[in-house]
């Protein structure tokens, strides 16, 4: 077992307090028994695995009972009443919720420091995703929206999405959705276009608030989906809307802020 | 504040009674495969944080680096309560 992987890990994905008093006693009495019998403890790997998801899920439902992820829970509900509605649910559907809302609610608990480097690395994914559907994009009733991935067809400039909302930097945040929503709507993906635009317009408003940018891309997306003559708004969309709305409600759940360090005076 | 005890607290204040002060190691080892290490921990915060054990930090000797162990005990309150348990299990049995 690697020790320093293993605190890494938990460092990205608890908190500084779980990691103090539930990862670390863990690895000193790791250290001790090897330190005595001279060999690593059996299954100590699988141990620190177990370790980490328990204290994660723990967190979790303590969040959960704390109300801090009622935005979450308020989208999930919202994407299953969607899924419900649709006249032809397929397994496709719920699997795109139950893959949102756990993605939701790791974002919830990375470090804000993996944020902040999600954030650095953001202008330059979206920019990948619009060459990625330029280069290799399926094209559909006039849009080259879709990636083929496998047997999968993913709605990739919907996906990405939620690279907005931590894109949450109040001064370049708007230029970059705007950048994005104009390359996505040059291929014509115009739902993607429309709640990239909806993003970048709650980014000038509200200075990169990370809520109010999330509650635009939900708006956005859904008003799209109604705007472009979709019978079941989202759902309709393979469930990469219904994704992005839940990865976004994560990140306005975050539980520590994204600005970045302070600057020194 | 805890009301009942959970099998898992009950058994590892069962064998907190017997080792004293402990550590999650020690008493996953003490439990003969009731309790996991990868679980044993965060029950133990739990139970710290429904008082029912503290817990210290070893001291740290000249030269040691890294984390410390952290040593587990049980508090006066979760021993009455065990001994409560105890007593409503003996009664039961008696009146089944």
């Amino acid at each position: 077992m690697n020790a320093r992987a293993v605190r890494r890990w938990a460092e990205r994905l608890l908190s500084d307090r779980a990691v103090e008093d539930i990862v670390d006693p863990f690895l000193a009495d790791h250290r001790v028994a090897r330190d005595t019998t001279g060999v690593p403890a059996r299954g100590a790997g699988r141990d620190a695995l177990q370790l980490i998801a328990t204290a994660w899920m723990a967190e979790r439902v303590d969040a959960l009972r704390a109300g801090e992820h009622r935005w979450l829970v308020g989208a999930a509900s919202l994407a299953t009443l969607l899924v419900l509605q649709l006249p032809d649910r397929r397994l496709a559907q719920w699997a795109y919720v139950v893959a949102g809302t756990l993605t939701a609610l790791l974002v919830m608990s990375a470090s804000a420091a993996m944020l902040r480097r999600a954030r650095r690395a953001a202008p330059l994914l979206l920019l990948l995703v619009v060459a990625s559907l330029a280069g290799f994009g399926l094209e559909h009733e006039g849009a080259r929206a879709w990636l083929p991935l496998g047997t999968l067809r993913v709605q990739l400039g919907v996906l990405a999405l939620p690279l907005l909302v931590v894109s949450s930097e109040p001064r370049r945040a708007p230029l970059v959705a705007l950048a994005f929503a104009g390359g996505i709507l040059a291929l014509g993906d115009s739902l993607a276009a429309l709640a990239a635009l909806a993003c970048g317009a709650a980014q000038l408003v509200f200075g990169g608030d990370r809520t109010a940018t999330a509650l635009a891309l939900a708006v956005g997306v859904v008003a799209g989906a109604g705007a472009l003559g979709e019978p079941v708004p989202l759902a309709s969309y393979g469930g990469s809307g219904v994704f992005a709305v839940l990865v976004s409600a994560g990140l306005a759940g975050h539980r520590t802020p994204m600005r970045g360090r302070p600057r020194l005076a | 504040m805890a009301d009942r005890l959970t099998g898992k607290e009950r058994r590892i204040l069962e064998l907190l009674e017997g080792l004293g002060e402990s550590t999650g190691w020690a008493l996953v080892d003490a439990s003969a495969g009731d309790l996991k290490r990868g679980t044993v921990y965060v029950t133990l915060g739990r139970m710290a944080d429904k008082g029912l054990v503290t817990s210290r930090q070893e001291a740290r000797r000249a030269g040691q680096s890294g984390p410390l162990r952290r040593l587990h005990r049980p508090t006066p309150r979760a021993t009455a309560l065990l001994a409560l348990e105890r007593r409503v299990t003996a009664l039961m049995g008696e009146l089944a």
